[in-house]
């Protein structure tokens, strides 16, 4: 197949539960096409980085607070940021020059893009099916289980062609998972979850060759880190 | 020999060299941390205060004599049932 300009850079399958989550030297790397050229990863060839995610924070507290879910480049200064949420116990409204519950509304930070409210714990005991099941084998299996803890799912996404410019952020995030299963006719009782889309940037540095993903509560999941490129510089395998 | 116990881990992963490592968190980064959990506890009680007082305005505009349909309409429909569970305990 032809070469193409998506380079998968990192994926990082995280089990056991962290803090936080840095990737370093994102513009070392190099990437290779099928006639076996290399090209560095640096920001004039590869100017987007793209990050998808599932994550689980091991929290049973359902309403996460706006920076216990965050991230930044290279820098924790001189960020800013907005974002639109839905969260566990807040509607939110944006319009141009007005908004409502958005994160304009609470305790602001420079240092990072925070989106704490848009998303929720995973293991808040009155969703993922009650607070008690059994798996195939008998085994009780607790609501705060891996196996039964609500994921979070979402991309962050930057675009940073050179050095010399204000590097932007846009993102969006979220979960949902439902209250019980029954199994009856009734409907589903989906009320759980939170979701945000949002946008921001750093002034700072300007430069962009470590991003880290941030929480107050330890988490679990999978990280793919993608580069795209301004040429099909990649084997397409 | 760990600064806390359980320590608190942090995950770093070399893109150009493919290595990953995890380590406990250092002193400042404790410290920061402990910033962060503080301020989010914070941000937590402000959007639970939130609800509580737009429950109680709802109840007010009810009591007032207006029907649901009317308090949906001047004030948008209640917030989504939500609130922090205390039965398990947090690991992190």
């Amino acid at each position: 197949m032809a070469d193409q300009p998506w380079v998968l850079q990192s994926h990082i399958a995280q089990n056991n539960a962290t803090s936080s989550i840095t990737f370093s030297s994102l513009t070392s790397q190099y990437c290779t096409n099928a006639a076996g050229t290399t090209t560095l990863l640096d920001y004039s060839n590869a100017p987007v980085f793209r990050i998808f995610f599932k994550v689980q924070f091991q929290t049973s507290q359902n309403v996460l607070g706006s920076s216990n879910f965050s991230f930044h480049g290279n820098y924790t200064a001189a960020n800013d940021f907005v974002y639109d949420y839905q969260s566990a116990q807040n509607y939110t409204s944006m319009s141009p020059y007005s908004w409502a519950g958005t994160s304009r509304d609470y305790s602001y930070s420079t240092s990072r893009q925070e989106v704490g409210y848009a998303v929720g714990g995973s293991q808040f005991n009155n969703y993922n099916w009650g607070t008690s099941v059994n798996d195939l084998d008998g085994n009780s299996v607790a609501s705060n289980s891996r196996r039964r803890g609500a994921w979070i799912t979402g991309w962050y996404e930057n675009y940073f062609p050179n050095q010399a410019a204000y590097y932007p952020w846009t993102y969006h995030v979220g979960m949902v998972t439902d209250q019980q299963m029954d199994n009856s006719a009734a409907a589903p009782t989906a009320d759980w979850g939170a979701w945000g889309i949002g946008s921001g940037g750093c002034t700072n540095g300007p430069y962009i060759d470590t991003i880290t993903i941030t929480s107050a509560y330890n988490f679990i999941g999978d990280f793919f880190v993608f580069r795209g490129c301004n040429g099909n510089h990649q084997v397409n395998e | 020999m760990s600064l806390r116990e359980p320590p608190i881990m942090c995950t770093i992963h070399n893109c150009a060299t493919g290595e990953t490592t995890e380590r406990e968190l250092t002193e400042e980064e404790y410290a920061q941390r402990d910033i962060d959990v503080a301020l989010a506890e914070e941000q937590a009680a402000v959007m639970a205060q939130e609800q509580a007082d737009a429950a109680a305005g709802r109840q007010k505009l009810f009591d007032l004599g207006l029907s649901e349909a009317e308090v949906n309409a001047l004030v948008g429909p209640p917030p989504p049932e939500g609130a922090s569970d205390v039965e398990a305990p947090d690991p992190a």
